[in-house]
């Protein structure tokens, strides 16, 4: 497996050792869907628990990172830093979605000997379209252009089997 | 004689990017070959090259 394949592989075997709920989102989700982008962080929709901060501190142990919130009291980001990836966990999206309506429209993406949920390309999209920042508005246009494109090899595999 | 498979996957995005490039004008004829080439691939495939990451020295490596 490659560096960044293991990475995500080394991050879901301790999410699951802490018992955490998560969703990939952002640009490491969309990279999952086939877009053609690259990251700096892996972004997790995490399901909120009332013993979160004690699981969140057991993955910070079996990961190896320290946790921060970076931006706080605007946003309520818990980031794991220390390894050449960042990893940032949230409780809500921009798009006001809830982690089980997001999670029912995620797909299932192996890694190593892991599931990993992904959330679909149209939650990325909305999700990025709500927050509006810069960083977001950047990467719209790739992630739209190859949502057409994606939904026209489907149609085209579609009418071809028909 | 057997053709190599990257050719073959080359073949593939040239002959699709053919046939899709009509029907998205505004698409940047060389991002269209991108998002086909990233699209034709497997999902272990994708995430050989996910992150751009940090090196101690502050700088990014691939």
């Amino acid at each position: 497996m490659s560096f960044d394949a293991n990475f995500l592989a080394e991050l879901l075997e301790a999410l699951s050792t802490s018992g955490l709920e998560v969703v990939l989102i952002g640009n490491a989700a969309a990279i999952l869907h086939g877009v053609p982008v690259m990251t700096q962080d892996v972004d997790l929709m995490v399901r909120d628990h009332p013993r979160l901060e004690e699981k969140l501190k057991q993955f910070a142990k079996a990961f190896g990172v320290r946790l921060t919130r970076p931006y706080e009291p605007t946003s309520q980001v818990i980031r794991a830093t220390g390894r050449p990836v960042m990893v940032d966990f949230v409780r809500t999206l921009s798009s006001r979605e809830s982690f089980a309506s997001i999670r029912s429209r995620a797909i299932r993406v192996r890694v190593g000997n892991k599931m990993a949920w992904v959330a679909s390309l149209d939650d990325v999209i909305a999700a990025k379209e709500a927050a509006g920042r810069p960083k977001d508005n950047a990467t719209l246009e790739i992630l739209r252009e190859t949502r057409s494109v994606r939904n026209a090899l489907k149609n085209k595999n579609t009418k071809n089997r028909e | 004689m057997k053709k190599d498979p990257s050719s073959n996957f080359a073949s593939r995005v040239e002959r699709l990017h053919k046939r899709l490039s009509p029907l998205f004008p505004n698409i940047d004829p060389h991002d269209l070959e991108m998002i086909l080439t990233s699209l034709l691939r497997r999902p272990r495939e994708r995430m050989q090259m996910m992150f751009l990451k940090k090196r101690k020295d502050g700088r990014y490596v691939f």
